[in-house]
């Protein structure tokens, strides 16, 4: 059977059902990459680039795919194309997380993690009191002016850019490649403008006020 | 101008691009110095953005709360796994909680397809990117997956009309009795092949066990490999691949207590002793044994080493051990390495003990 002229279906079904030595090594020809390359992110997100390490996590994904009879693979159903590599993706990342997960719960006491993490949270909250409380009252702001734009789907979702994007952090590429956006990146940022450009007048001049009534007072932020 | 003064519009961009002065906004830069409404809105406008930006790194509250998803959830709204409503539902979350919100962004960020340049290079150096070892596990994950797998009926043979029901039974019987017999066969030799296959990657000792094939031997900066050993079991009929699958996990102390008490129950074969010699000298590599003291650990390696060499002149292995032994202790080892290399015909260990030859 020639596995190279198969589509990734076909391929993974081959592999779960007869596992020929031909079909995994196609199968590794195709998604080694992209195994590695979340591998490697996920490892430089903990920490450890060592090669050794990356290697290993590599091994231990493919015997996660293999394992009980192959039933990763067995159980997966394509809702859309490419949505294998999705999957791959997710499949190697939670092999990557537990690895490290187990790793530093073996290496530490977690009732006494747990106590620090309290007494962390405890000092910040005490020392950042102000600081959040004003972030917060900020947040409320402009969330409620986001709101009064309207509670439908529509709207909802370019709340849900606005704070990803400003709050969160994430780029218009990684927003846009959120399934149930249904936007571009140029989408996105379109929308960002138009979101923060509301935003910013209806904050700083006052809805429906702007320059009309004159200058408004200096408001605190 | 609006009213006399700036509009919204130009001071918004004047308050995005700082103070450029160009041929089109001198006029009114020149405007804001003078009017003190219109530098007091810039002014309003410019904490507008800070505060945002202060927002986005301080964040407003870092805690997870009691509605918050699991947190392998967002692998799957980054990689597009869930239905598009769900995403969204666990987007909208995320956007106003700072927790579950970094997740979400790790999340995206793992899964980018574009690499690093130190990414690229990492991923280039692996040896499970060379075109050879993708074959060599193929071929493993191959063996692995059929190891598992049990043959499923076709349509035709599940659409067979029945047999009378005690030909059922006795077929069964049989079916098991043969499994039965097999079984413990099937599973020694499927440990047994992984003990090796870990061994053939990677051998975690600078010594060499009898019956276990040619490793690459540990570099002083890697730890132990603890994944494949992790799924290595030690239980086996067979106390020396027993002890080597101990051994793969530096678990030596154990080792040599499985070893001992195959030695005493019997003559014991000259491949046990020198599993034994390598136990303790990587028992004399632990700081805190409870064994032995390190010197007496390698002391002992050596007397045992030296009685096999004794009793047989040509035992290559104990040659190569005893030559380790000797330089861990800082002793003249090249006589043992260099009658090793008289003995020994495989090149990958040739080339180890060439390289381990004082110049």
């Amino acid at each position: 059977m020639n596995y190279q002229s198969i589509s990734i279906e076909e391929l993974v079904q081959e592999c779960a059902q007869h596992s020929h030595p031909d079909a995994w090594a196609e199968f590794i020809r195709r998604f080694q990459r992209l195994i590695a390359s979340v591998v490697i992110k996920a490892c430089n997100e903990w920490g450890d680039m060592s090669p050794e390490v990356i290697e290993d996590l590599i091994q231990e994904t493919y015997l996660k795919l293999c394992a009980n009879n192959c039933s990763l693979l067995a159980r997966f159903q394509p809702h859309h194309p490419n949505a294998f590599l999705g999957y791959l993706r997710v499949v190697t990342a939670n092999a990557v997380y537990d690895h490290f997960r187990s790793a530093t719960a073996d290496t530490r006491d977690v009732k006494k993690t747990e106590q620090l993490d309290e007494g962390t949270n405890q000092a910040h909250s005490q020392y950042g009191n102000v600081a959040s409380a004003d972030n917060a009252i900020f947040f409320s702001q402009i969330d409620e002016f986001l709101r009064q734009r309207g509670t439908g789907p529509a709207e909802e979702k370019e709340r849900t850019i606005f704070w990803l994007y400003y709050r969160q952090g994430l780029t218009a590429k990684e927003i846009a490649c959120i399934p149930g956006m249904n936007l571009t990146a140029k989408g996105v940022e379109s929308t960002i403008f138009r979101m923060i450009t509301f935003v910013r007048r209806s904050v700083v001049s006052g809805r429906n006020k702007e320059r009309s009534t004159g200058i408004q007072g200096a408001e605190s932020f | 101008m609006y009213n006399g003064h700036i509009s919204s519009e130009q001071i918004e961009l004047l308050s995005e691009q700082g103070h450029e002065t160009s041929e089109q906004t001198g006029e009114v830069w020149s405007h804001i110095e003078n009017c003190q409404e219109c530098r007091a809105l810039l002014e309003r406008y410019r904490a507008f953005d800070a505060k945002l930006a202060k927002l986005s790194s301080e964040g407003v509250q870092l805690k997870s709360q009691m509605t918050c998803p699991d947190e392998n959830i967002w692998f799957e709204v980054a990689a597009g796994t869930l239905p598009a409503n769900e995403s969204l539902r666990h987007a909208q979350h995320a956007a106003t909680c700072d927790s579950c919100g970094k997740k979400l962004k790790a999340a995206t960020r793992l899964f980018e397809s574009e690499l690093s340049s130190q990414e690229e290079q990492i991923l280039n150096s692996l040896p499970s990117s060379r075109t050879q070892r993708q074959q060599i596990m193929a071929e493993q994950l191959s063996q692995v997956a059929k190891a598992a797998s049990q043959p499923e009926l076709t349509y035709a043979e599940k659409k067979k009309p029945r047999r009378p029901l005690w030909r059922f039974f006795a077929f069964a019987c049989a079916v098991a009795l043969a499994v039965l017999a097999v079984l413990p066969w099937a599973s020694a030799a499927y440990t047994k092949y992984q003990i090796l296959s870990a061994y053939r990657e990677w051998r975690p000792m600078n010594y060499r066990l009898p019956n276990v094939p040619y490793g690459p031997p540990p570099n002083i900066e890697r730890g132990p490999k603890g994944i494949r050993a992790r799924y290595v079991a030690d239980s086996t009929n067979d106390p020396q691949l027993s002890a080597a699958a101990l051994l793969l996990r530096l678990d030596s102390s154990k080792a040599i207590a499985m070893l001992e008490d195959a030695r005493k129950s019997g003559s014991p074969p000259t491949s046990l002793l020198d599993a034994l010699v390598v136990a303790y000298a990587m028992e004399a590599e632990h700081a805190n044994s409870n064994v032995c003291h390190p010197n007496d650990c390698y002391q002992h390696a050596l007397e045992l080493v030296t009685a096999v060499i004794d009793h047989n002149p040509d035992d290559k292995i104990a040659f190569f051990n005893r030559a380790m032994v000797l330089k861990n202790l800082n002793r003249d080892y090249s006589a043992d390495l260099k009658r090793y290399l008289d003995i020994e015909r495989d090149d990958a260990w040739i080339r180890d003990a060439n390289a381990l030859l004082p110049h």
